[in-house]
């Protein structure tokens, strides 16, 4: 299954989404601020990435910004809000993708399959799924 | 003896809004993303497991989790600043914020309606129809706290 890097600071939506997710069958890596999501983006090498946007250390914007700079991992930014500015300043910051919280999560799956199906998932990770 | 004073009339003071509901929505919206997800979470554990013991207390909790969210959107959307030419409209003074459902009887059929929708939709729906609409909807506010 595809592996999914989940960027999250509060410690109650880490552990609630990735669950959620995991019993989806996703595997999930998970970092808590910026620079390790910066990081694990490059040592986890996940196929799609969900990045909250306020994070410790490094923001959103300025991880997805890094991780794009050397990589093409699809980018869901997740933030709290539901504001216009939002999605411009994730989009400009290089992500493929916006959801708003509290997560919708038949709505954000959709996202993940639309963008893992335009990504191509190397064979052995397919063959492994 | 206190005696009992009667306060002199004193307007709030003039503060600027710009950025306070979007400070507050994400403060309300963070718990209450918790509420939801861990319900949700939860209701599909249950399920799951065919115990219907608790699933329907679970699917109210859900139900109750969407409504609140519903209401703050709702009501956030009717304060936000209003800006003209770097002036900040400021909100009505606080006597007058009156629930609004207690000038509007149609709006108190409409939660009820609402509450009802969502009391009876399927773990699986999605609760209620937002997203795209959102972000139009909070257009031209200042702030951009997540």
């Amino acid at each position: 299954m595809p592996k999914i890097l989940l960027v999250e600071d509060n410690e109650m939506n880490r552990d609630m989404l990735s669950r959620r997710l995991e019993r989806r069958g996703y595997v999930l890596a998970l970092a808590c601020d910026g620079e390790e999501g910066v990081g694990k983006a490059s040592s986890e090498a996940p196929d799609l990435i969900l990045m909250d946007m306020s994070l410790p250390l490094l923001d959103g914007w300025e991880a997805t910004r890094r991780i794009k700079a050397v990589s093409s991992t699809p980018v869901i930014a997740l933030t709290a809000h539901a504001m216009a500015g939002d999605r411009e300043k994730a989009m400009e910051a290089g992500c493929d993708d916006y959801d708003t919280k509290p997560i919708e999560l038949p709505r954000l799956i959709g996202k993940i399959e639309a963008l893992l199906a335009r990504a191509v998932i190397p064979a052995d990770k397919q063959e492994a799924s | 003896m206190i005696e009992s004073v009667d306060a002199p009339a004193v307007d709030p003071p003039a503060v600027p809004f710009i950025g306070v509901p979007a400070a507050l929505m994400h403060d309300l919206r963070t718990p209450l993303g918790h509420i939801i997800g861990y319900s949700e979470l939860m209701i599909e554990q249950a399920t799951e497991a065919g115990d219907d013991k608790y699933l329907r207390h679970l699917q109210k909790m859900r139900a109750a989790g969407w409504l609140m969210l519903q209401l703050l959107d709702d009501r956030f959307r009717s304060i936000r600043p209003v800006v003209v030419s770097a002036m900040v409209v400021p909100l009505p003074k606080p006597a007058l914020l009156k629930p609004w459902w207690m000038n509007d009887p149609s709006a108190a059929v409409s939660l009820t309606d609402a509450f009802r929708r969502v009391s009876t939709t399927p773990p699986d729906t999605h609760l209620p129809a937002r997203g795209e609409g959102d972000v139009q909807s909070w257009e031209g506010e200042g702030g951009s706290v997540d």
